[in-house]
């Protein structure tokens, strides 16, 4: 790809992010690399015939681009990521291909980005201060991230992140937000201390109910006095083991989209509790009221609703747990496959604050189910990879399809499950597409 | 292996064709796309573009769908939790029929198929 034709594959993009993004970036096979699909003249011509030549919106970044097609074989101009599809470019929000997702531990690069804000600018991680107050806590206190380090035990975890969000592009009618399909999700390693550790050095009073956070990315209108989003977990949660303010993501630093230099983990719930860019801690003697904490953010009907209901806030709860779901990492959607072989499917399954059971797959649309080998977690609240293999009766087209059971007899539903406002927890079976021949 | 890639190759361009072939009739019927925005650029676009992409993308827009009821009341939401001002009523009405008409609600389904484009290349479809 030349780079004057750079504008074009822009607009292009501009035009239908989530069909033509997907149409842009995915790579249906091994064989077919990004870079193959550049020099296919159908692109050239599409752009060419629609006359595209366009200049880019001055709202858009540098480096929000589908960039395998501009420069030369960067194949994303997210620092530090590739092959996220973006959803949108302000806030910026991208999601993983699920086949991109086959690593047992989700590396940088493929974790996804859900942000609410404009991530800080120009971080000096030597003055980066982490501020621990509140109504109950009893010393206030001021940290830097080498005071972290060397007043407490680093720990290393695998933990799971999801956007409560994800699957929300299957609901209808739709839902308000970014459309997610199923790649809003990652188990990378983070390396920090317990927040629980920091909590209790700071002195948790007996009326303690909740910890909310605060972050220095900003709110997209550009307003000072407003806050991105400020959310949290009940005390509870917060003192779980596996709860860390972490300043490392697979034994590098974290990434600058993904909370750089410094963020909560709080796995297993939506990913909008683990706050990012974390300067601020409070602990709070009431359920924290931060920007997104109240319905309808994050929030589900308390009762089930039709499709479509305009439910009240004050019928709305805060989701916590999120539920069991799997994808399937391996193989890729749209593959052909030579029928006289067996085709190893492969994938992660997790369960919000709960374990993993089983996971069954099944090639004939959910009429008979096969076990899958699940391993054991790498630690609480990592998502577990399962494992089996086909063999395909005859030619034809087959859905392999993927469902999780959790420790408490809870399966995911084949459909997608019950409508909410603003389109949470779809965790309907994930479902790949195979062409035997 | 070099047979495979050469057919995958081929159905591909046949998808992005396809796709061109799709945009370009959007395009020549009242539906063309706002190249710096991705707005589809009929009667009132220009007032979403000047509200809406104050705050946020206008992929935001692009990428969300819902009744005009549905779209008032993400704008009150925005109103009241997120800084938009009061608009006139004008300008209101203009922005939701807008919303409403070119990106009004999606068809209702339990679960729609897998997309197009996760999909494998379709043996009866390819066939001449």
């Amino acid at each position: 790809m030349k780079k004057q034709n750079q504008p074009e594959i822009n607009a292009l993009y501009r035009q239908d992010p989530l069909g033509a993004d997907r149409l842009l970036w995915g790579r249906r096979s091994d064989g077919l690399s990004r870079r193959g699909f550049l020099k296919n003249s159908g692109l050239v011509a599409m752009t060419a015939a629609l006359g595209m030549s366009i200049p880019f919106s001055r709202f858009m970044p540098a480096g929000l681009i589908p960039a395998a097609f501009a420069a030369d074989n960067a194949p994303t101009q997210i620092t530090g990521k590739d092959g996220l599809i973006v959803l949108n470019d302000r806030p910026l929000n991208a999601e993983t291909p699920a086949h991109l997702l086959d690593d047992a531990i989700t590396p940088n690069r493929y974790m996804f980005i859900r942000n609410n804000g404009l991530p800080p600018e120009n971080i000096d991680t030597e003055s980066w201060r982490l501020q621990i107050e509140g109504e109950s806590c009893e010393r206030a206190t001021s940290f830097s991230i080498a005071d972290l380090r060397s007043r407490f035990e680093a720990v290393t975890l695998q933990l799971q992140l999801e956007c409560g969000g994800n699957g929300r592009n299957e609901f209808s009618p739709a839902a308000s937000g970014n459309q997610w399909t199923n790649g809003a999700v990652g188990c990378p390693s983070f390396t920090g201390v317990r927040l629980r550790d920091v909590l209790n050095y700071c002195g948790v009073k007996s009326d303690a109910v909740y910890i909310g956070y605060f972050g220095a990315d900003t709110h997209t209108s550009g307003d000072p006095t407003r806050v991105a989003i400020s959310r949290g977990v009940p005390i509870a949660k917060a003192m779980e083991r596996e709860s860390l303010i972490a300043w490392a993501m697979n034994g590098e630093d974290i990434p600058l989209q993904n909370g750089y230099p410094l963020r909560m983990v709080c796995a297993g719930w939506p990913g909008s509790v683990s706050g990012k860019w974390l300067n601020r801690i409070v602990v709070r003697d009431r359920v924290h009221d931060g920007e997104k904490m109240a319905a309808p953010s994050y929030s589900v009907p308390i009762t089930a609703v039709a499709p479509g209901s305009r439910v009240p806030n004050a019928d709305m709860r805060t989701i916590e747990s999120m539920p069991v779901k799997s994808l399937v990492t391996f193989p890729q959607s749209g593959i052909s496959h030579d029928l006289g072989q067996r085709l190893i499917v492969r994938g992660h399954a997790w369960a919000g604050d709960n374990q993993v059971s089983s996971v069954f797959i099944s090639i004939d649309f959910g009429a008979t189910w096969l076990p899958t080998s699940v391993q054991a977690a790498s630690n609480r609240l990592a998502w577990q990879n399962w494992e089996s293999w086909v063999q395909f009766p005859e030619a034809g087209y087959y859905e392999v399809w993927s469902r999780a059971m959790d420790d408490r007899g809870r399966s995911q539903p084949m459909v997608v499950p019950g409508w909410n406002p603003r389109g949470y927890l779809n965790n309907a079976c994930h479902r790949v597409a195979v062409q035997v021949v | 292996m070099i047979d495979m890639l050469t057919i995958r190759r081929s159905a591909r361009g046949i998808l992005v064709l396809s796709a061109a072939t799709l945009l370009l009739t959007q395009a020549s019927s009242a539906q063309e796309i706002d190249s710096f925005t991705g707005l589809k650029m009929s009667a009132g676009w220009l007032q979403v573009q000047a509200t809406c992409t104050e705050c946020h993308s206008a992929q935001l827009i692009s990428q969300n769908s819902g009744s005009r009821e549905v779209w008032k009341s993400r704008l009150r939401w925005m109103q009241d939790t997120q800084g938009l001002g009061q608009l006139t009523i004008n300008l209101e009405d203009t922005i939701l029929d807008y919303l409403a008409s070119n990106y009004g609600q999606k068809p209702a389904s339990r679960r729609a198929g897998i997309p197009a484009q996760l999909m494998p290349d379709n043996p009866y479809e390819n066939a001449q």
